[in-house]
């Protein structure tokens, strides 16, 4: 119980307890000089139902917009996963508590309101994304409710906003991630220690492979389906004690290489990600990380693999052809979440939910220097991040 | 029209001309440094899909049943294309697999099928090509039609019928998907109507039949000629209020006064107002039992008919006259924050104490010392992991409280237990969240138990009779739960289930073989009139009737189709007055209103009257000696009279006793009354306001005139 040793507290009779965070526009600290293109983001508040986009450019870094989610005012709803259509015209959101469904949004990027009232989807939607051909998304399921049975991925087609496949796939789905080439999407059990292909033209199962630590490679069909499933009755997103848990990957992520080689995934309990050969379907390699690796994304020129270290409140950038740590950083408050690299392989934005009433975070870095180089303060638990558009300067 | 060709097996770089992620997203690639665009050029290629034919092109089809469905890839010369398709249909109404569509729910959907983006295959325009099927499913076929009415029908009396359909498999056809056809044997003798109203107009035998695709069922009736002479019409109430539910009695006599007892008789009334405007329509009417409510002071006369004969009763109603002035006492103020729920009790040292909930905060639950009401003074608060501790309760004998979490920094949710030894300064006994990692919005403890919701699925029941160890001890999930609320009572669970309406559940009463461990599904209550809103639920036993009731209140964020609201009724922007940006400090508004059960057979029960305050929702509720205090979100605390026998709409009755409305121009939402919760402790009310903290207010005497 490390929650109630830091935070169990109380005041003096006489004294609040402290505001909540409100925010509409935020100066960000800045570290450098800023950059000459600008960059436009989306980062979620899973704990204030909100949506904010987030400029970097000239001038820093601010909240330039921040719009409301859900259906009821007085109810958290847990947007959590995000993605932008290809056309950049609309973006997708997830929120995870439902009675008991959660939901899947699409909202119209100019207008910022949803095109039409959100479909349910299973239990706690989380992590999404959307098909090179903008008509698919793919959302795992991941449900944190109750027993660790197996779970699903939701397949959406966006034109109409209709749910056209719901398969079933492992225990706490999450890191919904498709391939650069549109053929497969690729999801982690955090339960289950799998990675799992889907075919994004049947939505069933194609493969699956195993991540536990030792023990990494294909799973047969029949296994898969006899339930060789490790439920392990924790939960490894958390900050709770590890020690009655045998220490094996507990994935959290995957990605895709932009040249559709490798596969990366997160091992938030092993301190590691493990590259995997997509077309072999073996380990590859195993890359050490600082504690509690937990999103991840590989930079579109390949070059770097940058990693959110949950639990050690920060960000890592690894070499990913020496798998050399470069750089770790600490994040500006606490649980690091979500990371998502600009198209020009630029800056990582990295969403920090902060704790309680403290306000989330999205920090920028620069992936040359690796340093910080803008804050930007965003409501409470920054989570599901996703990139929108950049456009170079005029004289460029 | 343009066509691209977003594959690695088009073009000299196969690398470069990939689809290829930009940050989060996928742009269209970069071919040699120029963008491809158009695909004009490659359009009339041999090979460049430009169409997607299906076979059928529609289908009609009946639930339950499969069809074969495949498609094709055509270029421009109409020549066909190796690809492959994605099929893309509603999952819970088609479901498509190895070439075969199975029909699942009637009605009318769409198949979409489109051309997969394979390395190897080239299209036309910027998304692959795509047809839709448009697919009818038909209800299958009915296989059995039951009619019902009334146990005689005579000459010139008339009985409303109704009608069910079936399938085969024993499901119900929805009445507004049914056709139904009504007809008589013999129309000389009885008629029938579109509505299935029959009326005797000979004698003789006659059939009725109701015929739904083919299918018929029937009543039959011996229809004798018109036997009463005389029609009397009584009743025992003599000073009657708004509200009062009357009953008459009616006897239909045969020329020798012999009662005729299963004569059908219809009802009715007239109004006059009694300020003589008469423009009121007066009354929720009278229910084919004969009972009577009147909604207006003023003068009714009810008719009872059968055939030729009319009795009538003339009644003067009162008006209720049960309005008391409520004057405010004290407020623990809030106004940094939202405030959520509450609860109020006597601790074990003898004072009074409130607790409230922060919400969309730093997960606080603050202690207050109400012994005062006039002097509210906070004692302590107390911090969890969370954003908002939605819900609070305490124990019946004091000993402990629970508050719930959501928004927790690991997502682990759950419920936390104070011990309440010191209840000034109460201490965490323990934090329980098996099997509630996804967030509890709502906990009911007993004296041994908590029944705590775990994520809108099912709620746990644990035990707590050692509160530094609480145990697990059981569960119960109604089949596709969707849970909001519970509160248990005499060992029955009563819980709020949006659609479903409420649940009843044997927890330890034990008539239907429950326990906590081993809970038994009693009934369920159906869905609310305007569906998807039963959201809280209070048991409540009327001693004066002997009847047990189950208020279940609505919780509708949102006046979607309501005048007042409508365009900005959903505001979910909740935070204060921003001067820099104009942004928030508005109210929010909502809808839904309560519903009022009579349980007293739990296994029946019966929905008897609603309580609906037309420019506000409801949300949490409270019953205690015949007042309903009611938290009515931007409708105030409202306090009403539940007294007697209840039937219609008891807001149009005069029943209600208060209306308070906490107008804070210094709460986190500045005169935005929002009442979460309301409950009555001695003598006085308290409630809590989310924008404005714990208020108390007392609901004193009316003042008598003094001649």
């Amino acid at each position: 119980m490390i929650w109630t040793s830091l935070l169990a507290a109380s005041l003096s009779a006489g004294e609040l307890p402290p505001s909540p965070p409100v925010l509409t526009t935020e100066a960000a600290t800045r570290a450098s000089a800023d950059p000459a293109a600008t960059y436009w983001i989306y980062v979620l508040a899973e704990s204030a139902d909100r949506i904010h986009k987030i400029r970097y450019g000239p001038g820093g870094a601010e909240v330039e917009q921040s719009l409301p989610i859900g259906m009821f005012p007085v109810m958290m709803e847990g947007p959590h996963g995000i993605q932008v259509s290809p056309r950049g015209d609309h973006f997708y959101v997830t929120t995870g508590h439902g009675i008991p469904d959660g939901k899947f949004w699409k909202f119209d990027v100019q207008t910022g309101r949803p095109v039409s009232d959100p479909i349910d989807l299973g239990r706690f939607p989380a992590t999404l994304d959307v098909t090179p051909d903008g008509l698919y998304a793919f959302v795992v399921n991941f449900n944190l409710y109750g027993a660790m049975v197996p779970s699903s991925v939701s397949t959406v087609y966006l034109p109409t906003l209709t749910e056209v496949a719901r398969t079933e796939t492992c225990a706490m789905p999450h890191g919904s991630r498709v391939s650069h080439d549109g053929l497969n999407q690729y999801s982690v059990c955090m339960m289950d220690d799998q990675l799992v292909e889907l075919s994004t033209r049947t939505f069933g199962v194609s493969r699956r492979f195993s991540v536990v630590a030792g023990e990494e490679g294909p799973v047969a069909p029949m296994a898969a389906m006899e339930g060789d499933h490790h439920h392990a009755h924790h939960d490894p997103d958390s900050h709770a004690d590890h020690s009655h848990h045998h220490p094996t990957c507990t994935p959290t992520w995957v990605d895709p290489s932009p040249d559709h080689r490798h596969l990366y995934v997160a091992c938030s309990a092993t301190d590691e990600v493990l590259e995997i050969d997509r077309e072999e379907w073996v380990l590859v390699r195993r890359i050490p990380t600082g504690r509690g690796p937990y999103n991840l994304e590989v930079s579109p020129d390949g070059r770097l693999l940058v990693v959110t270290l949950k639990q050690g409140d920060g960000v890592e950038f690894l070499d990913r052809a020496t798998g050399a740590s470069l750089a770790r950083a600490s994040s500006t408050t606490r649980v690091s979440h979500g990371v998502v690299i600009s198209p020009d392989s630029r800056y990582a934005f990295v969403s920090v939910e902060g704790v309680g009433a403290e306000p989330g975070k999205v920090d920028i870095y620069d992936l040359d220097t690796f340093e910080r180089v803008a804050s930007v303060a965003v409501r409470q638990q920054a989570a599901g991040i996703a990139f929108l558009r950049m456009e170079e300067p005029a004289d460029s | 029209m343009s066509s691209h060709a977003p594959h690695p097996s088009v073009g000299p770089d196969a690398a470069a001309r990939h689809a290829h992620r930009v940050g989060s997203r996928r742009v269209l690639s970069l071919v040699g440094g120029a963008l491809l665009l158009p695909g004009l050029l490659l359009a009339q290629e041999p090979g460049v899909v430009v169409q997607v034919e299906v076979e059928p092109a529609s289908i009609q089809i009946g639930a339950g049943e499969n069809t074969p469905i495949s498609a094709r890839a055509l270029d421009a010369r109409g020549n066909e294309v190796s690809a492959e398709f994605t099929f893309a249909a509603p999952r819970g109404a088609i479901q498509i697999a190895g070439g075969v569509l199975l029909a699942v729910e009637p009605g009318y959907h769409e198949v979409v099928v489109s051309l997969f983006p394979a390395p190897e295959v080239r299209w036309e325009g910027e998304e692959p090509p795509s047809t839709v099927v448009p697919v009818t499913v038909g209800w299958p076929a009915v296989s059995e039609v039951h009619v019902t009415g009334g146990s005689a029908l005579y000459e010139g009396s008339t009985v409303r019928h109704q009608v069910s359909a079936h399938h085969a498999d024993g499901s119900p056809r929805p009445r507004r998907a049914a056709d139904v056809r009504w007809s008589s044997s013999d129309p000389s003798v009885a008629t029938v109507n579109e509505f299935g109203v029959v009326r005797g107009v000979g004698t003789g035998t006659v059939e009725i039949r109701a015929e739904v695709e083919g299918v018929a069922g029937s009543v039959s009736y011996d229809v004798r000629s018109f036997p009463a002479e005389q029609l009397e019409i009584s009743t025992e109430a003599r000073q009657v209020r708004t509200g009062d539910v009357v009953h008459f009695q009616v006897r239909a006599l045969d020329g020798q006064g012999n009662e005729i007892s299963d004569l059908p008789i219809t009802w009715s009334h007239t109004f006059i107002a009694h300020d003589s405007i008469g423009s009121h329509v007066g009354g929720s009417g009278i229910t084919r039992d004969g009972r009577f409510v009147g909604e207006y002071a003023g003068e009714y006369t009810i008719l009872a008919n059968a055939g030729r004969l009319t009795a009538t009763h003339t009644l003067w109603v009162e008006h209720r006259g049960v309005v008391q002035p409520v004057e405010f006492r004290g407020q623990g103020r809030v106004g940094n924050q939202h405030t959520s729920d509450l609860w109020v009790w006597e601790g074990v040292d003898g004072r009074d104490y409130a607790i409230t909930g922060t919400w969309g905060s730093g997960g606080w639950a603050l202690i207050w010392d109400v012994t005062d009401p006039t002097n509210i003074v906070r004692t302590d608060s107390i911090q969890v992991d969370a954003r908002t501790v939605n819900d609070v309760k305490v124990s019946p004998d004091g000993r402990y409280a629970t508050m719930t979490r959501e928004g927790a920094s690991n997502r682990r949710n759950g419920l936390v237990i104070l011990d309440l030894a010191e209840p000034a300064h109460p201490v965490i006994a323990a934090r329980f969240d098996d099997d509630l990692a996804g967030g509890v919005h709502n906990a009911f403890p007993t004296n041994d138990h908590v029944f705590a919701l775990s994520g809108g699925e099912k709620y746990v029941i644990i035990d707590v009779s050692d509160l530094y160890n609480p145990r697990r001890v059981g569960e119960f999930q109604y089949p596709g739960a969707r849970i909001h609320d519970v509160w248990v009572k005499d060992g029955i669970a009563y819980s709020a289930q949006r659609p479903y309406g409420g649940i009843i559940v044997d927890v330890g009463d034990g008539r239907w073989g429950g326990s906590p461990e081993n809970p038994v599904f009693v009934s369920k209550t159906g869905p609310t009139p305007e569906g998807g809103g039963a959201h809280t639920v209070y048991p409540y036993y009327q001693e004066s009737t002997g009847r047990m009731l189950l208020f279940m209140a609505d919780e509708i964020l949102s006046r979607e189709g309501h005048a007042l609201g409508e365009g900005a009724g959903r505001s979910l922007v909740v935070d204060p007055y921003d001067p820099e940006t104009g942004e928030g400090g508005r109210p929010s508004m909502s809808s839904g209103y309560m519903h009022i059960f009579d349980i007293t057979d739990h296994e029946n029960p019966v929905m008897i009257a609603r309580y609906h305050v037309p420019e506000a929702g409801t949300h949490n509720t409270w019953v205690e000696d015949d007042v309903l205090y009611q938290g009515y979100w931007e409708g105030g605390m409202r306090v009403v009279d539940v007294s007697g026998e209840l039937m219609g709409d008891i807001y149009t009755q005069n029943r209600e006793i208060a209306v308070f409305k906490p107008f804070d121009p210094t709460g986190y939402i500045a005169n935005a009354p929002f009442v979460w919760s309301a409950m009555p402790h001695k003598g006085h009310i308290f409630f809590s306001d989310f924008n404005s903290g714990l208020w108390a207010v007392e609901v004193t005497p009316r003042e008598q005139m003094i001649p």
